[in-house]
């Protein structure tokens, strides 16, 4: 069944982007390492998969940042009450290990940045922010959500605030400027920029990427979130991956 | 020689562990996963002439007691899915069992004729889906329909046709109905009408409201079914429902079945079949035989 979380609060945090916060009320067993999913329940509405942006495994809280996007992601923004949370899903990103993170961020992609931070504050790991959106009002201040960020870099595609172009481009300037300083990427965001990170980045910088696709069941059953044409789901062998583990799905046409 | 090999009428299968429709098997990448882990033949989502979209999620929900209580809608391609997934299960050199579904009895021969034509090795009528209506358990809980449709899938193909039946109070008369259609052999059983109801939103869990129950809890209901089926006719079964250790296997086997499919238990194991394999071979070899086939049904020697 579906863990009970009971909604405790919702806030927006720019003009797209909102954050809402669950209580999971009956015990939990396990927590969610950073850029693991879950998939909530909207009774009545849908299951949608969520990336965990945190959680506090003392107080069972759990929070999401999201964009509303049609009718499940409204009623997660509007409703309240008891949702329900299934998984901790897929196959997350260990930090330990890592001692400088670069974490790049397209849109909504930051969602998972406040569970990495959090992770990295008990392994010692830094974790340097990009992060690119369309226009300045899609923007908040990351240390509003997230524990000890390193340095932030903000970036526009309208040059409005920050950084001024395409995440890719950014990303390659700051790399370019401040030297080969970390050992470790982590890209989340639509897959064209993801496509793009893997192909220009310096073969010396282990870079993972995050993907999205359709997912339905969460529990490798269904297939919806095969990763065409490699044999591999989503939900399962994801959504963390190395480049060159996911390539041909990046190069493909498929969603 | 390989002691695990068996044989159902003509279909022969390097191990006796099958997937069971509806875990992957309706794209040619699900496939290539089903091969990796290990499955002797590869069962295929079951397909419809058009496309369905199935059911919104919640689809798939695991319960308290280890069960899954499912309602997917028989989401699948459609008709032209069917010749890309036969394929890549032929290019791993795989038997591959085409399930098949419909409303009519003239969709059921389309479709079936269609997975010939894909070169499928088998195919395997669902008559049991226990969640659309008038595409499952209607069918096969009516034993003169199932002759009548069985009867006309096997006169007019030539591939090897499996029946799946489900729960019903006619299940054991169904199968014989089956079998003297000229079905080469039944799989046992289909997942069993179920229901949950989550007690903090007071609303049933799956958004089709009824799905079908798998995994542990319905073990015994299924083999009861197998156990049963084999006494009366002492016919090539396929053995599903919970399995999720080498010892359940072995006990479809000594129930009478020759082969096994496993769905519920490959969610939470990817490397199932590998230990149900290694599980089985130590089982034979206590029993000293040199061939599995040789424990089929032995339960019912006295």
């Amino acid at each position: 069944m579906f863990k009970p979380a009971l909604k405790t609060k919702t806030e927006q945090l720019s003009s797209t982007l909102y954050l809402a916060e669950f209580k999971l009320v009956e015990p939990v067993h396990s927590k969610p390492l950073p850029l693991q999913f879950t998939n909530i329940w909207i009774p009545g509405v849908d299951e949608i998969p969520m990336s965990i942006a945190d959680y506090e495994e003392e107080k069972q809280v759990l929070r999401i940042i999201f964009k509303v996007v049609g009718e499940g992601t409204r009623s997660l923004r509007d409703r309240s009450g008891f949702f329900g949370v299934k998984g901790f899903l897929g196959n997350g990103f260990k930090t330990r290990g890592h001692d400088r993170i670069l974490f790049v961020a397209g849109g909504s992609g930051i969602a998972p940045l406040p569970l990495l931070t959090r992770y990295c504050t008990i392994d010692n790991c830094i974790v340097d922010v990009v992060w690119g959106v369309k226009s300045s009002d899609m923007l908040f201040n990351i240390e509003k959500v997230a524990l000890n960020p390193g340095s932030v870099y903000y970036a526009t595609e309208d040059c409005s605030y920050g950084f001024c172009g395409m995440v890719p481009q950014v990303l390659q300037y700051i790399i370019e400027k401040e030297g080969v300083k970390w050992s470790t990427i982590i890209a989340v965001g639509p897959k064209p920029m993801l496509k793009s990170i893997c192909s220009t980045i310096d073969p010396s910088i282990e870079v993972y990427v995050s993907l999205e696709t359709m997912v339905k069941c969460g529990l490798g059953a269904c297939g919806s979130c095969v990763l065409k044409p490699l044999p591999k789901l989503l939900c399962i062998h994801g959504p963390v991956f190395k480049c060159n583990e996911v390539n041909e799905f990046l190069e493909s046409t498929h969603d | 020689m390989n002691r695990l090999m068996i044989e159902l009428n003509g279909l022969k299968l390097e191990h006796p562990v099958m997937n069971a429709s509806g875990i992957l098997g309706s794209e040619p990448e699900h496939v290539d996963i089903l091969v990796n882990a290990g499955f002797s033949g590869i069962v295929t989502k079951t397909f419809t002439k058009n496309p369905r979209n199935g059911y919104p999620p919640p689809i798939i929900v695991e319960l308290d007691n280890g069960g899954y209580l499912n309602a997917v809608g028989l989401a699948n391609p459609g008709i032209n899915g069917i010749c890309p997934v036969v394929e890549r299960a032929r290019r791993h050199g795989k038997p591959v069992i085409v399930s098949i579904g419909g409303s009519s009895l003239s969709e059921f021969i389309e479709v079936s004729i269609k997975a010939e034509e894909c070169r499928a090795t088998a195919i395997e009528l669902n008559m049991s889906c226990p969640h659309v209506k008038g595409h499952g358990l209607d069918l096969g809980s009516d034993p003169s329909m199932v002759y009548t449709l069985v009867k006309e899938v096997v006169s007019t193909i030539n591939t090897p046709v499996f029946v799946k039946l489900g729960l019903c109070d006619k299940i054991i008369e169904s199968a014989g109905k089956a079998l003297e259609a000229g079905a080469s052999g039944v799989v046992l059983i289909n997942t069993i009408r179920a229901m949950a109801i989550d007690v903090y939103t007071g609303k049933p869990v799956l958004s089709n409201k009824y799905g079908g129950l798998s995994g542990p809890p319905i073990k015994p209901i299924a083999i009861r079914a197998v156990y049963e089926v084999y006494r009366e006719y002492n016919a090539p079964i396929i053995g599903v429902g919970g399995i999720s250790s080498w010892r359940d296997v072995a006990e479809f086997i000594l129930a009478g079945a020759r082969a096994v499919q496993v769905g519920s238990v490959f969610m939470k194991n990817r490397r199932i079949v590998y230990e149900i394999l290694e599980g089985l071979e130590k089982w034979i070899e206590i029993h000293g035989v040199s061939s599995i086939m040789d424990l089929v049904g032995l339960a019912h020697r006295v």
